[in-house]
């Protein structure tokens, strides 16, 4: 099993809720909303070109449209890779986590 | 709508790592829009530009790693190309490091005459007050009167500081004793305390503003003051010397220890005793003496607002026709740029600042065109990489980059061989050149900086025509033909060669006469004879003891003859004006005070009237011996015509008439003409050399015997001698030293350019193997073969001689004007730089011209 980064496990989180319609913008706009940070658009890129390598997401273009100069859009979505590796770091996550909920209370 | 700046968009398409990537330059553009509407234009364009600017440092990350990668390819494929082809590599490397080298050690020489004078803080403030005898009023000498300096700065407030320095004699040395350690000096100076303000001579021990201010007191420097002293403390001890050279011995205390000189002034003094010591008159404005004076100016401009005002000096402060002028030099203009008489040491010349400089530069072009040459020749072998690399998709500028990168290393090998080089062949260099420079001194910005320059430009110019030629090939072609692949380049490198031998030619022409030239100045006739004449410096013992001295001497058979004078040719000279009978003008004559030995000991010849008859001079009816330039600038048609003319001095110091007339002498370097002189005789003590004229055979025993007559006579003072010849080959030992210099490069660049010659031919050889091979099976002769394959470049060689010619003779001649007395440039000069050239060059490409004409044709044939 690979380990994610948070960005990267953010990245596929954010391109599972917006399903069909998941862009750099749409992505980034996501991003930027759950953490509330400024995030630079290349910060949102450089996950989504190596999850990309890694095999963890494919790639579609869609039609250009005006607004974007004339440039089409990519869309992402997950593989069954990306899925797979997404459920294992949820679960490291949660395993993880047992128990030190308990613990940072009593602190 | 407002769209994103043109030029940020255009940035960020070019620095982007993703910049073939549509969708990521929609995503922005988006972005952009969005942010327009949300922010406004003026923040998203900010914004936009911000981004653009982001994406360098990713863009320098990314074109590293890819260059890197192909970085690695280029070294490996360079080395191995290196390993195959050891002879050629060794060729290149070994010519380039030569040409580097060779530029180094020029360009080390030529800073090293640039940095004279330079250490001075006001250097280019300080003007050294030069004297004019010359009826145009260009300077002629660099020693002068002695009241011009105070004066110049009571008159012209500009004038802020004078340095007034009084060297005792020409080249005559002065004996210094403290104690027991006796010894003969050179550099003995008077001078103003001011020396220590206007120049930047650091005091180690005294105060600078005292030292020179009390009568009597002297500043040593460093050297001589452990000579003398050794680990004491010199400082208020006590020194006996005589300055004037007339026997009386004067104290002088010890107020400072200076540190030496630098190597790169224009002068440099051992003892500097206080001005105000001097017994002469020093606000004096008539008569040239050793003595120098310097002034610092407020600011460079006031140099020349002064310049008109000095006549009008002269006029104030001495006399209404005055017989001299003043000008005003520049302390950085004395090393190369003065030409003038009295000079306290040799100067340098500025010629062969740029000859020399010329010659590094020809050189490494000599070198670099072998790069070139042999680079290209052999791009054959090259021509089926470039078409792989092209086929697989290396870019034009891409292969242009490999090739220069290959130049490029190629001369930073080149350069590291040629520091080995320098390291080496330093001291040799310090030997040829007469100069000093340390290993430790070559470790300074300049000279790292220096030959980082050259390398990169090395590596440029010798890279640039080859990287173009080869990545110009067609994939196509070069990969279709399995050899003899054929190109255009041989124009070029036909050109190249020829440019080359040009060059040489021209250096070895130039060669060739500079000997020329020094033989002949070595050989000349200077109107005395200046073989075998041994001369002493007089003092008082041996004044008083001429007489009995000159016996014993006369006694040996090995000693023809004996004579003292005021001055010996080489060593200085005397100036004053003269009124000749029948004649309105005044005019400036060397007055050689002699006896009437002298001109039978110097063989000097009598065009008219005899010599002269009294013993001592009075006044008025002084006998006077002139040289004919003498007769002919009085304006007498013949020198018995001037024989009985009357002469005054003008200050009336001398009166009386010619008796006689000789032939003129050279007192001085060949570079000047000779001077007119008159010759009286006047008393013992105002001569400060005796003559000794031995005969040719066993000097050496004759030596010995003058040595053994100096100790039972003279036994007060160490024996000081020097030979006449020696002294005049040291006047032109930079001319002559200038010619050792002149061969070696000259040497050096011939053999560079035979090296290229020599991968040439050996290319020429091994390309053309099987020609060779099927022309002997059809029964050639290996002579035959051997003319086929070297006469292409004899005559490329021959044609070389005809083009330097023209350039040579010009730039010779031009040469030859810097001495009075030149040799002509004959034809035989012309054909021996022809027949150098062509020999050198027969025997490199005999070399593998021979090998290739005698194998065997079965290997030549089974070549490939």
């Amino acid at each position: 099993m690979e380990l994610l980064t948070k960005l990267e496990e953010l990245v596929l989180i954010a391109i599972l809720r917006l399903k069909d319609k998941a862009y750099g913008i749409s992505i980034y706009n996501y991003i930027v909303a759950l953490t509330g940070k400024d995030v630079t658009v290349s910060s949102v890129y450089f996950p989504l070109e190596r999850l990309v390598r890694n095999g963890y997401l494919q790639t579609s273009r869609g039609e250009p449209t005006p607004q974007r100069g004339g440039m089409g859009k990519r869309y992402y979505r997950l593989t069954k890779a990306g899925v797979k590796a997404l459920q294992e770091n949820r679960s490291l996550h949660e395993t993880a986590w047992k128990g030190v909920s308990d613990i940072l209370k009593s602190t | 709508m407002n769209k994103p700046p043109k030029l940020a968009k255009f940035l960020l398409k070019i620095l982007s790592s993703r910049e073939k990537d549509d969708a990521y330059m929609g995503d922005i553009e988006e972005l952009f829009y969005y942010r327009t509407e949300c922010q406004g234009y003026r923040w998203s364009k900010r914004w936009y530009w911000w981004e653009a600017f982001k994406s360098i440092p990713g863009f320098i990350r990314e074109s590293i790693r890819w260059r890197m990668a192909m970085l690695g390819n280029y070294i490996k494929i360079t080395f191995r190309n290196m390993k195959r082809h050891k002879g050629y590599t060794f060729i290149n490397i070994a010519g380039l490091a030569v040409g580097i080298a060779c530029t180094i050690f020029i360009l080390l020489w030529v800073r090293d005459e640039l940095s004279f004078d330079r250490f001075h803080e006001n250097a280019d403030r300080i003007y050294r007050v030069v004297f004019s005898t010359s009826d145009d009023g260009s300077p002629t000498n660099a020693n002068g009167a002695f009241g011009v300096g105070p004066a110049l700065k009571r008159d012209f407030p500009e004038v802020l500081e004078t340095v007034r320095l009084r060297k005792m004699g020409q080249g005559v040395k002065r004996y210094i004793g403290y104690k027991d350690k006796k010894y003969y000096e050179l550099r003995f100076f008077f001078s103003e305390p001011t020396i220590f303000t206007v120049f930047d001579f650091p005091l180690i021990k005294g105060d600078p503003a005292k030292a020179l201010d009390e009568p009597n007191s002297i500043v040593l420097t460093e050297e001589v003051a452990r000579k003398y002293f050794g680990n004491e403390d010199p400082i208020g001890e006590i020194i006996e010397a005589d300055p004037y050279n007339d026997g009386e011995l004067m104290l002088f205390h010890v107020t400072g220890i200076a540190k030496d000189v630098p190597r790169n002034s224009h002068f440099h003094f051992d003892f500097l005793a206080s001005y105000s010591t001097l017994k002469e008159d020093t606000n004096e404005f008539s008569g040239f003496y050793q003595h120098f004076t310097y002034v610092l100016l407020s600011d460079r401009s006031s140099a020349e607002s002064l310049d008109p005002k000095l006549l009008d000096f002269l006029h104030r402060n001495w006399r209404e026709n005055p017989w001299y002028t003043i000008s005003l030099q520049p302390l950085l203009d004395v090393r190369l740029h003065s030409r003038l008489k009295a000079e306290i040491e040799p100067t340098g010349n500025v010629l062969y600042v740029y000859i020399f400089t010329a010659i590094a530069v020809l050189v490494l072009v000599i070198a670099c065109i072998n790069f070139m040459n042999l680079t290209s020749a052999r791009a054959v072998k090259r021509a089926k990489e470039v078409g792989i690399r092209k086929v697989v998709g290396a870019k034009k500028n891409q292969l242009v980059r490999q090739f220069m990168g290959e130049s490029f290393l190629l001369s930073v090998f080149s350069a590291v061989a040629a520091v080995l080089i320098i390291i080496m062949a330093l001291p040799f260099f310090n030997g040829l050149t007469g100069k000093g420079i340390t290993l430790l001194s070559l470790i300074n910005p300049t000279f790292v900086l220096g030959i980082g320059a050259i390398t990169l430009a090395v590596g440029f110019i010798s890279g640039i025509y080859p990287a173009f030629f080869l990545s110009s090939f067609q994939p196509m072609h070069s990969l279709k033909s399995r050899s003899g692949y054929s190109f255009s380049g041989t124009v070029l490198r036909k050109g190249l060669v020829i440019f080359q031998f040009t060059l040489s030619i021209g250096i070895i022409f130039s060669t060739l006469i500079v000997h020329k030239q020094m033989k002949y100045i070595q050989s000349r006739n200077l109107g005395y004879d200046k073989e075998q004449i041994m001369v002493i410096p007089l003092n008082k013992d041996l004044r008083q003891n001429y007489k009995g001295f000159r016996n014993e001497l006369l006694k040996y058979t090995g000693i023809e003859n004996t004579a003292t004078s005021s001055w010996v040719p080489t060593r200085g000279s005397g100036h004053l004006s003269f009124r000749f009978e029948d004649h309105e003008e005044i005019l400036s004559q060397v007055i050689y005070g002699i006896d009437r030995d002298f001109v039978s000991t110097y063989g000097l010849k009598f065009l008219a009237g005899k010599n002269i008859q009294h013993l001592s001079s009075d006044n008025a009816t002084s006998e006077f011996l002139v040289s004919e330039l003498t007769t002919q600038e009085a304006g007498y048609f013949s020198p018995q015509e001037a024989v009985g003319k009357s002469v005054a001095e003008y200050s009336g110091q001398f009166r009386g008439h010619i008796v006689g007339v000789v032939n003129d002498i050279n007192i001085y370097s060949l570079h000047q003409e000779p001077y007119s002189i008159i010759y009286a005789v006047t008393p013992i003590k105002n001569h400060n050399y005796l003559s000794i004229r031995m005969l040719p055979q066993n000097i050496s025993d004759s030596i010995s015997y003058i040595q053994k007559t100096w100790q039972k006579m003279v036994p007060s003072n160490p024996l000081d001698y020097f030979f006449l010849d020696v002294s005049f080959e040291q006047m032109h030992l930079a001319d002559k030293r200038m010619g050792e210099i002149f061969s070696v490069f000259s040497i050096l660049a011939v053999f560079v350019a035979c090296m290229g010659l020599f991968g040439l031919a050996a290319y020429t050889a091994e390309q053309k193997t099987k020609e060779i091979g099927v022309r002997k099976v059809l029964g050639a002769s290996s002579s035959s073969i051997y003319v086929l394959l070297s006469q292409k470049f004899l005559k490329w060689v021959a044609l070389a001689n005809i083009l330097a010619w023209p350039v040579a003779y010009y730039a010779m001649h031009k040469w030859l004007q810097n001495f009075a007395y030149r040799v002509t440039i004959g034809w035989e000069i012309f054909l021996v730089s022809a027949g150098v050239a062509l020999s050198i060059s027969v025997v490199t490409v005999s070399f593998q011209s021979i090998k290739a004409a005698l194998t065997n044709p079965t290997d030549s044939l089974r070549y490939e």
